[in-house]
């Protein structure tokens, strides 16, 4: 399992960490202010970005070499997962060491990212691998790749909509109701995150039980 | 003689093709070479003792152990040599090493440089800088720096050029001196099974058409050869493949399904395996 693990940490390409910079640019445009919910996404999407970076396309063929080690199916399946804490690990330096050159040199308040932030990030982080790798097994890398980058732009879509009704003095009842969201989200941080990383657990185990079933019978026929 | 594979009724559907009840051994200390044209199976059924493709029904076992409860233990002990290049081509030779040897607890590094010594293979080229023979004797160290018991290769001497081709050869008799080890190469060059193979398994369409010693398996055919008005004679008889021109015609036949005094009056003699391997693909038109 250690020695999957590793392989995956040391066949992860170099470009990989340079094109993440992208998501710092989309997600901030290089410029935080502090908004938590945006360092959230940002952290999920470079994490996620980097852990199905490793699994990229020539997934099919790298699972035939794999599969002829001494391993089984199942600890295939289970350390793609368990790479998933590796991944986010070095996701969450870079974003904090980013957040913490605005928090210390930039002229306005920002702020660096809290523990509950943090939990929440890797239950996304989880959630979108959750969907990810048993689509991969039965769909292939593009398709996969693609329904799940979509979801963290769905999120800053909606941010961006949240926004702009919190502007609009016409949508007073959205606007408590946003409000109250958010009154919630600052008193009970703690016991939002750990549901929402209970929620990711489930579904986390539910999509390993279902990666297993899928390889179990799964021919790697790569040509 | 120890037997290190056994299958057992071995099935496998795909879409236009399938592995038909395949059954077969190969036995301890000895190379088993699996000949069969292009399309015949070869690689599906390497696939299937690598349990990297699973098998629709049938029973593979190696060391007398089954990959359902075992398969980690069984890969151990198997030094594989892929078809094509599957190391990763932007690591170096060493790099590849450093990322794949940790799976195996019997890893040898020293025995690993050796192979690299022997074979003159820079450590630090990636991967995908090197030749096609250079690849394939990269794949053998790799499949031999772990000890393994048994040897698979998929095609190891395609598209190599006849030195290397013969080094490889000449590598496998050496691997087998000890009698530890089994060896079981696919190919379709028939010349290097006549050279080197001690066991014979032939695959045509999915089915296994013969299994046996080298030599009781070209005993077992004859060429037969005669001139146009003799062609008569094989009237009514289950020649395996004909090639009938104006002049003549040159068939295989199956001595035991035509008894050889039935061939007296035509000139028969004894086949190479690509004989045998090239009627049996043509048939019998």
């Amino acid at each position: 399992m250690i020695a999957l693990i590793r392989k995956d940490l040391y066949t992860q390409k170099l470009s990989t960490y340079f094109l993440t910079i992208l998501w710092f640019i989309i997600f901030t445009n290089f410029f935080t202010d502090g908004q938590p919910a945006r360092h959230v996404l940002l952290l999920t999407i470079v994490a996620y970005f980097i852990a199905i970076s490793s699994t990229n396309t020539t997934f099919e063929k790298e699972s035939v070499l794999i599969n002829s080690l001494p391993i089984t199916r199942k600890q295939f399946i289970l350390a793609k997962y368990a790479a998933g804490f590796m991944w986010f690990a070095l996701a969450a330096a870079a974003v904090l060491f980013y957040i913490f050159l605005f928090d210390t040199f930039a002229p306005f308040p920002a702020r660096m990212m809290t523990v509950p932030e943090l939990l929440i990030a890797l239950g996304s982080f989880f959630i979108l691998l959750a969907i990810f790798y048993p689509l991969l097994l039965k769909a292939g890398y593009i398709l996969a790749s693609t329904l799940t980058v979509l979801a963290p732009f769905a999120a800053m879509i909606s941010l961006t909509m949240v926004k702009n009704i919190m502007e609009n003095p016409r949508m007073k009842t959205e606007q408590e109701f946003f409000q109250f969201l958010l009154q919630l989200f600052t008193e009970k941080q703690w016991s939002i995150a750990f549901l929402f990383l209970l929620v990711s657990a489930f579904l986390t185990w539910l999509s390993i039980l279902l990666s297993i079933r899928i390889v179990r019978k799964l021919d790697f026929t790569h040509k | 003689m120890e037997n290190i594979v056994e299958v057992r009724n071995l099935t496998k559907q795909f879409d236009g093709f399938a592995l038909r009840n395949l059954n077969f051994e190969i036995k301890k200390g000895f190379i088993t070479g699996f000949i069969g044209p292009n399309g015949a199976g070869k690689s599906t059924t390497i696939r299937c003792l690598m349990d990297l493709i699973r098998s629709d029904s049938g029973e593979v076992r190696l060391f007398g152990e089954s990959h359902d409860d075992h398969t980690a233990d069984i890969k151990e002990r198997i030094g594989f040599v892929y078809d094509e290049n599957y190391y990763y081509e932007d690591l170096s030779i060493e790099q590849n090493k450093r990322v794949l040897a940790p799976f195996y607890s019997q890893w040898d590094d020293g025995l690993f440089c050796h192979y690299l010594r022997k074979f003159q293979l820079p450590a630090d080229r990636r991967v995908k800088h090197l030749s096609k023979g250079m690849r394939m004797k990269f794949s053998l160290a790799m499949a031999l720096a772990h000890h393994p018991q048994f040897i698979i290769m998929d095609e190891p001497t395609a598209g190599l050029d006849p030195v290397v081709r013969r080094e490889l050869l000449d590598l496998m008799q050496e691997l087998i001196q000890d009698e530890e080890k089994a060896i079981f190469f696919s190919t379709h060059i028939t010349t290097d099974l006549e050279r080197i193979a001690d066991f014979i398994i032939f695959i045509y369409d999915g089915e296994i058409i013969f299994q046996g010693e080298k030599d009781e398996f070209t005993e077992r055919y004859v060429l037969v050869k005669g001139s146009a008005d003799q062609r008569s004679l094989l009237n009514g008889l289950p020649v395996i493949g004909l090639r009938a021109t104006d002049v003549g015609f040159e068939c295989l036949a199956d001595t035991m399904q035509i008894p050889v005094a039935r061939l007296q009056e035509v000139w028969t003699e004894k086949p190479t395996l690509e004989d045998i391997l090239y009627y049996t693909v043509r048939g019998g038109s």
